[in-house]
């Protein structure tokens, strides 16, 4: 249980972006993240009311060769001498950071808390990228073997097509939706609906395609890890985003709406993918969601929107079962339905999902948090979920190894 | 050699070198685990001796790896597999013996066994279907 309750009064970041931040690095990233957190502070904050940093970057050493980052963060936001640390939990760093900051203020320690994640991604070719992401994977036991994250993935598909009797057109609702999600969203890598992405190459290679299906199952949409195909895959991006935690009785200095964090859940799972008896589900994951409903008080039912980590196409079909939204097996179904739609049963990843709103591995959990911290103020636009009360997200390190769940509501 | 008594990352790829499929058995609840851990994962106790897997299972699941690391660039597309070993645990692999542009060929269930093969300066696991 939380000492003292713990409040957002800010939220910024950078759109995601392959090409757009070529000429920035991570310090440029997070700090234009940070001064659009500041800006949303609604009664203003200034640089001597924070008091510490809790920062992710989960592989910059490989792309930016580059540690000690928390320190470098902080000297280029101008908050030095504040303490500044670097949590690390593959795909899930900054939704830890983002827990570890409520902790430093439930316990008394500091009022006012800045968190997130950056990401400079792009320095890098493919196979080198997958390389460096692969040191989140057991590296003597899976990386040594050429598995890769999107391979897990694929396994994960594979394994779940065999015990639900599914199949890859069920993974192709999840990217269509969450590209149509995206296409409503300024920050996000990927602003086009599928289709208008497959009519703009049908145009430039002089191809054609009748429908989304006929685009996703041809050539130009080629195997990453089969069965996953590029367009089941969240792309490769640079990015950063902020977070302000301030405890309830200073965030109403700064905000007459903060969103309350009632809700954690973080728990460890195996490391290697093996290491688990049921290849369709990250148990991690289930028990995550347990601890953060549990913490809340609340059981899935009452979730009205939820961001989760759909770093594969198969992830998302996964989460929603792990978290309880759907029956085994229905997941896939679900969305096929349209039953995850903006303000549809459970509206899912509404910003668009890592698949099109894109993945700088480390600002990905606090840019969950960024979505949830517009929707439950009623800010976003055409994404708007209709009367957001309660939000979810669910952030997955690697195939499973970290799981962090956390709910805010207004 | 020493490495017998250690149950490391070391000793494991030493025994794959041997062509021996090693892993561990706890002394005090008989849970058999691959690759060799320190710490029984079902009673926690550190009570362990080794254990020698015949290489024998049914494939578990499996994925076509097209993009890949730099060191496998020359080697894609590859197959990689978890097989569910006779004994009981699950253990990563690379698959061999099958052709990757024939994905219906590769049936999970189908029963493969162990093989060692030769990667830069490294032994890796495979397996191979039984025909």
């Amino acid at each position: 249980m939380l000492m003292n309750k713990v409040a957002l009064i800010g939220a910024g970041m950078t759109r995601f972006h392959h090409s757009l931040h070529k000429d920035k690095s991570s310090r440029e990233l997070f700090v234009e993240a940070f001064l659009e957190c500041l800006d949303s502070v609604d009664k203003s904050i200034s640089h001597k009311d924070i008091d510490a940093l809790f920062i992710s970057a989960t592989a910059s050493e490989f792309f930016e060769h580059q540690s000690h980052i928390a320190c470098l963060l902080s000297d280029w936001t101008g908050l030095n001498p504040i303490p500044a640390t670097r949590i690390e939990a593959a795909c899930a760093s900054s939704s830890a950071a983002l827990e570890i900051g409520v902790f430093a203020i439930a316990s008394g320690m500091y009022d006012i808390v800045l968190v997130g994640g950056v990401e400079k991604m792009t320095t890098l070719e493919v196979d080198e990228m997958t390389y460096a992401l692969m040191s989140g994977l057991d590296h003597p036991y899976e990386c040594i073997l050429g598995v890769s994250n999107p391979g897990l993935y694929a396994m994960m598909a594979n394994a779940y097509f065999e015990k639900y009797d599914s199949s890859w057109e069920e993974l192709t609702s999840i990217s269509i939706k969450n590209h149509h999600n995206a296409s409503m969203n300024p920050k996000a890598h990927f602003q086009s609906e599928i289709m208008d992405i497959a009519k703009k190459i049908s145009q430039k290679k002089g191809l054609k395609f009748d429908n989304e299906m006929d685009f996703l199952k041809s050539p130009t949409n080629p195997y990453i890890a089969h069965p996953l195909r590029l367009f089941d895959c969240s792309p490769v991006s640079d990015g950063a985003s902020a977070i302000l935690l301030a405890s309830s009785k200073k965030a109403k200095k700064f905000t007459d709406t903060p969103v309350y964090v009632t809700g954690l859940g973080h728990t460890s799972g195996t490391m290697s993918l093996h290491d688990r008896r049921d290849l369709t589900s990250i148990p991690a994951s289930v028990e995550a969601g347990n601890r953060a409903y549990k913490m809340a008080k609340i059981e899935s039912k009452d979730i009205d929107f939820a961001m989760v980590h759909d770093c594969f196409t198969p992830a998302e079909i996964i989460a929603t079962e792990d978290l309880g939204f759907f029956p085994r097996g229905e997941g896939g179904k679900a969305a096929i339905e349209g039953r995850t739609r903006i303000n549809g049963e459970k509206s899912i990843n509404t910003d668009g999902g890592l698949k099109a709103k894109g993945h700088p591995i480390a600002a990905t959990g606090t840019a969950m948090s960024y979505e949830v911290w517009k929707q439950l103020r009623g800010e976003a636009d055409k994404r708007q979920v209709n009367n957001a009360e309660i939000g979810l997200i669910h952030n997955v390190g690697a195939s499973g190894g970290t799981a962090i769940v956390q709910i805010f509501r207004r | 050699m020493n490495y017998k008594n250690s149950f490391s990352v070391k000793a494991f790829f030493d025994y794959l070198r041997e062509k021996r499929l090693m892993g561990v058995k706890c002394l005090n609840c008989k849970n058999l685990m691959i690759p060799p851990r320190l710490i029984c994962t079902a009673c926690k106790k550190a009570n362990l001796e080794w254990f020698e897997f015949e290489g024998a299972g049914a494939l578990e699941t499996f994925t076509i790896l097209h993009v890949a690391p730099t060191s496998l660039k020359d080697k894609a597309p590859y197959i990689l597999g978890i097989v569910k070993l006779n004994e009981g645990p699950l253990i990563t692999g690379r698959i061999i013996g099958v052709t990757s542009d024939k994905p219906k060929r590769i049936r999970i269930g189908m029963s493969v066994k162990a093989d060692f093969i030769q990667e830069s300066d490294s032994t890796i696991l495979a397996f191979k279907p039984n025909n």
